[in-house]
């Protein structure tokens, strides 16, 4: 039998990666499938809350499984840090839009949740993940920020699909996922640096 | 998670398809009451399960025949001549492997792994002893440490 470089199956099991690039662009085929499904029409998707488009909004360009697939692909866990704060105005966000329609001409922000404690932990979270990051493995740290550009970018991208459809409940929770996941990011490189810092 | 369950990148990139168009029809069900990655790992375990039902069943069970005798097996090594945990895990048979991929790696709970893949909260806990017994011996790991 071989000399594993595991101490146990749960070690084996932390390397396996979770997020996998497929070899080929998965994109245009969902999207054929998609146009197919509303009857080769290139129009607005419908609004989940009550079947019909938002008025003035236009239909949604991007495609947002493949933010969807970034988003989610990236991180699971949610740091408990800052998860009460954006949980809770999720929910609010979503009551609001259950209980009235957001007028189309309503400005909307879509920005980080304003909360002082929320932004507090996250500036000495982000300095502190500044710093330590520089600490990790040449390897890992690539992996990381690359994880954190593809946070960023779907983040990005879901602020564009929410501007052409805000009243949607699946891209405001999306969005809401890349911040606890970007914060998750930041906890995680920060506790796997512990050690270091305490032998310094 | 479709690589994972299937082990196979093309199959998996054809379920990963599929499984988006699902979500897609599926949209008007979800009221954001569960965690959208739980809604969307669902939906992908029924896809896999979809496609590996349309499979000859003949062939089903002679792929998991030869799935339990893989598993019995040490795996191939990797370049440090240790052994490659994703090869490792491809051999499980599939009950295993299911429980393996929901339960061990992306950290979902027995009831739920049991209630996305239609089996019993025991059986998804056998069949985690059962791929973590596997993984070990193909590993190299001592079981008590396992």
């Amino acid at each position: 039998m071989n000399q594993s470089k595991f101490n146990s199956v749960d070690d084996a099991l932390e390397s396996v990666r979770r997020d996998v690039q497929p070899t080929r662009d998965l994109w245009p085929q969902v999207a054929r499938e998609l146009r197919d499904l509303n009857g080769g029409k290139r129009g607005a998707p419908t609004n989940l809350a009550d079947g019909r488009a938002p008025r003035g909004v236009r239909a949604v360009r991007v495609p947002w499984p493949l933010a969807m697939a970034a988003s989610l692909g990236v991180v699971s866990l949610v740091a408990a840090l800052c998860w009460s704060v954006i949980h809770q105005r999720s929910r609010a966000a979503l009551s609001a839009r259950a209980s009235s329609a957001i007028p189309s001409n309503t400005p909307v922000s879509f920005g980080p949740p304003q909360n002082a404690a929320y932004a507090a932990a996250s500036t000495a979270l982000e300095r502190t993940f500044e710093e330590r990051v520089k600490l990790l493995a040449p390897a890992t740290r690539a992996r990381v920020q690359a994880d954190l550009e593809t946070i960023r970018r779907a983040n990005e991208d879901l602020r564009k699909a929410l501007a052409q459809d805000p009243a949607s409940p699946l891209l405001l929770q999306l969005l809401h996922s890349t911040w606890q996941q970007e914060i998750d990011l930041y906890t995680s490189v920060a506790q796997s640096t512990e050690p270091l810092m305490r032998r310094t | 998670m479709c690589l994972r369950l299937t082990g196979q990148p093309a199959l998996a990139e054809d379920c990963t398809q599929e499984c988006f168009i699902s979500a897609w029809r599926a949209l008007p069900s979800f009221e954001g009451r569960s965690q959208l990655s739980t809604w969307l790992h669902r939906i992908a375990v029924n896809t896999v399960l979809a496609q590996r039902r349309r499979r000859p069943r003949d062939a089903m069970r002679e792929a998991e025949e030869l799935d339990d005798l893989a598993a019995q097996v040490p795996g191939s090594t990797d370049a440090s001549g240790t052994v490659d945990v994703e090869a490792a895990l491809d051999r499980l048979p599939p009950g295993a492997r299911d429980v393996v991929v929901l339960v061990g790696i992306y950290g979902h709970s027995h009831d739920e792994a049991a209630h996305m893949l239609g089996i019993a909260t025991g059986t998804s806990k056998a069949q985690l002893h059962r791929g973590r017994k596997l993984l070990a011996r193909q590993l190299g790991i001592e079981m008590e440490a396992a």
